[in-house]
């Protein structure tokens, strides 16, 4: 890990959830590594990846969950959204029965994760338009009912990743400081991750570096 | 009898895997019988594991032997010993009936490459001296391909069927050719098909793909298939059938002792995951404690070691390495279904807990996000690991259980 990665002032846990096979894993390998790996192996429990993006000034690490798709492992996925502020519920634009349990996901995230959390949708494999299944209309409908953003993105080209991730982090960054609340402080990290142990401290605060010195 | 020299209590008299032990016990000095300590394995004052394995290189075996297939790997001197007693086993099998116990004791420290794929059938219990007990097993498994398996190619249930041939075969061993020839992509998608309509309670879960792939390289490679490139050598269908029937019987002794991992809910691996927690304030009391104060919980970090068996974990070769182990395990312990408590689970839990003490010193450097990371790339590490080190990690996970184990002791 570079060092100038352990410096941040504001930690955001987010999740990445969706149906077995969408491409969760590439696109978080994508945003954070910018690769994209044809057969990566299916993901068994959680993976995790960050990745520091800077916001008004302020370092904001995203510590981003990647979660298996698999319903079997429903149970222990929804243990992994304790304190995150943030989702992207990602579906392939090719597979209409990945866009069909959005639904399902959804019902998940109400009853396991916090209520404030914010939530995108994300319709994955854009390079691959012959196969489209799900039209981009029909999709953001069903964000605006449900009051999500909506990206189209290829983790394959890399298309619109790092917008779409880059806008989640921005969105949860604006309603924190409208809200003045410490973020870092309500989302699930082991204590000596939050800034200044986090009892309080109001956004734009002071903050300090990782336990492990930072970039001092 | 043959006694540890660190804790003065008897080690199991097992030939090979005893002395091992011994010789383990006597380089560790024991401050006390509960509180054996670790084999100073690494180097204080770094989070970098990498520097950890250099310092565990064992000098020997130049690192070049210690890749590709299981039969490249040079026996260690205890092998050898329990390698020559098992071709003399074989050897004389027309006269003298192989003795399962004395097998699975032999093969416990790593089965000799040429007697691997019947040592594994024996100890699976479906191949004895009479050669009628494997015909009937392989015919059986053909009724069941009849009877389950997907015919011209259409599943009866498609979700399980899309979820095994579309989605994770494509992805399955990418690093292996070999596991995505037609033949075996074939043979691995029907056989997880099959296992999950006898299974409906489990069904098929991810993860359990990974456990067909060492099956694959030594059943089929047993009749000359090449992993690493794929190259078949000529083997006919009916051929593959067998293996496809060995590899079936294998997967299921394996998995009937881990199958409340696999059930809704998955209980097995929360209990698993409970001992292991239990396990490590036990054995390593220091990375228990540096774990939960970083706040790294064992579900995010080992959930796939037990999902997957740890088989993500290591190396091919490795992992036919421990399957020796965990088969012999299974042989001595029972294929009972109700032996998930104490038997080759159980073991399993100290293993990942050996696994864990391995990496002690990298862990009690590392904050969250280093211990997260590490532990979820141990395949970095063991990638350069040989035999020795995997045996390590096994006879230490041996010594602890029969150390730490009894019932009640560990928390359920």
């Amino acid at each position: 890990m570079a060092e100038s990665e352990e410096y941040y002032d504001y930690l955001f846990k987010l999740v990445l959830i969706g149906d077995s096979g969408v491409g969760k894993s590439n696109l978080l390998s994508r945003f954070t590594r910018n690769e994209f790996l044809y057969e990566s192996k299916s993901t068994i429990g959680v993976e995790f990846a960050t990745r520091n993006l800077k916001m008004e000034g302020k370092t904001v690490k995203a510590q981003i969950w990647d979660t298996a798709g698999q319903e079997r492992y429903r149970a222990i996925t929804s243990a992994y959204y304790r304190g995150a502020v943030g989702a992207l519920l990602v579906f392939d634009i090719t597979k209409r029965a990945t866009y069909d349990n959005v639904d399902r996901w959804l019902k998940e995230l109400r009853e396991h994760a916090d209520p404030d959390i914010a939530i995108m949708l994300v319709g994955n494999k854009t390079d691959q338009p012959h196969l489209r299944g799900v039209s981009t209309a029909e999709a953001q409908q069903k964000a605006r009912e449900a009051k999500l953003s909506y990206f189209e993105t290829s983790a394959l080209s890399g298309d619109n990743v790092e917008a779409s991730f880059t806008e989640l982090v921005k969105e949860i960054y604006s309603i924190a400081s409208r809200a003045q609340i410490d973020v870092a402080g309500s989302s699930w990290v082991p204590t000596q991750f939050r800034p200044d142990h986090a009892e309080s401290v109001p956004l734009g605060g002071p903050a300090k570096p990782a336990s492990n010195g930072g970039c001092c | 009898m043959v006694y540890c020299t660190a804790s003065g209590r008897p080690c199991r008299p097992l030939a090979g895997r005893g002395v091992y032990l011994a010789a383990r016990c006597a380089a560790w000095v024991g401050t006390g019988p509960h509180k054996m300590r670790l084999p100073a394995i690494a180097v204080r004052g770094s989070a970098d594991a990498s520097k950890i394995l250099k310092m565990r290189q064992m000098p020997s075996t130049p690192t070049s032997t210690r890749r590709g297939s299981s039969a490249g790997l040079p026996p260690t001197p205890a092998q050898s010993s329990n390698h020559s007693r098992v071709r003399t086993m074989f050897a004389a099998a027309d006269t003298t009936q192989i003795e399962l116990i004395s097998l699975a004791n032999c093969c416990w420290s790593g089965a000799p490459p040429e007697f691997r794929a019947s040592s594994w059938r024996r100890l699976c219990g479906i191949e004895s001296e009479n050669p009628a007990l494997l015909t009937t097993n392989r015919a059986a498994y053909r009724k069941l391909v009849d009877k389950l398996g997907p015919a011209d190619g259409v599943a009866s249930d498609q979700p399980t069927w899309h979820q095994i041939a579309d989605l994770d075969l494509p992805r399955n061993a990418p690093d292996l050719p070999g596991m995505q020839t037609p033949p075996v992509r074939a043979l691995v998608s029907r056989l997880l098909y099959i296992w999950a309509a006898r299974h409906p309670a489990c069904g098929y879960v991810q993860g359990i793909m990974d456990v067909v792939t060492p099956l694959v390289a030594v059943f089929a490679g047993h009749r000359g298939y090449d992993m690493t490139t794929g190259k078949d050598d000529g083997i006919t269908e009916d051929q593959w059938l067998d293996v496809e029937a060995d590899c079936f019987y294998t997967f299921q002794a394996i998995l009937a002792a881990f199958q409340d991992a696999y059930t809704a809910s998955q209980p097995g691996i929360h209990r698993m995951l409970r001992q292991l927690g239990s396990a490590l304030s036990h054995v390593c009391p220091e990375v228990k404690q540096h774990m939960d104060e970083v706040g790294a919980d064992l579900l995010h970090v080992c959930f796939r070691w037990m999902n997957c068996l740890l088989l993500r974990e290591l190396p091919l070769a490795l992992d036919i390495r421990l399957l020796d182990t965990y088969l012999s395990e299974l042989a001595e312990t029972g294929h009972s279904t109700l032996g998930t408590q104490a038997g080759l689970p159980l073991y399993h839990v100290f293993v990942c807990a050996a696994l864990l003490a391995q990496f002690s010193a990298g862990i009690l450097e590392a904050d969250f996000q280093q211990t997260v990371h590490l532990l979820q790339h141990v395949r970095t590490l063991t990638d350069s690991w040989g035999d020795e080190e995997l045996a390590e990690v096994l006879a230490q996970a041996h010594l602890w259980r029969n150390q730490y184990w009894s019932p009640g002791r560990l928390s359920d």
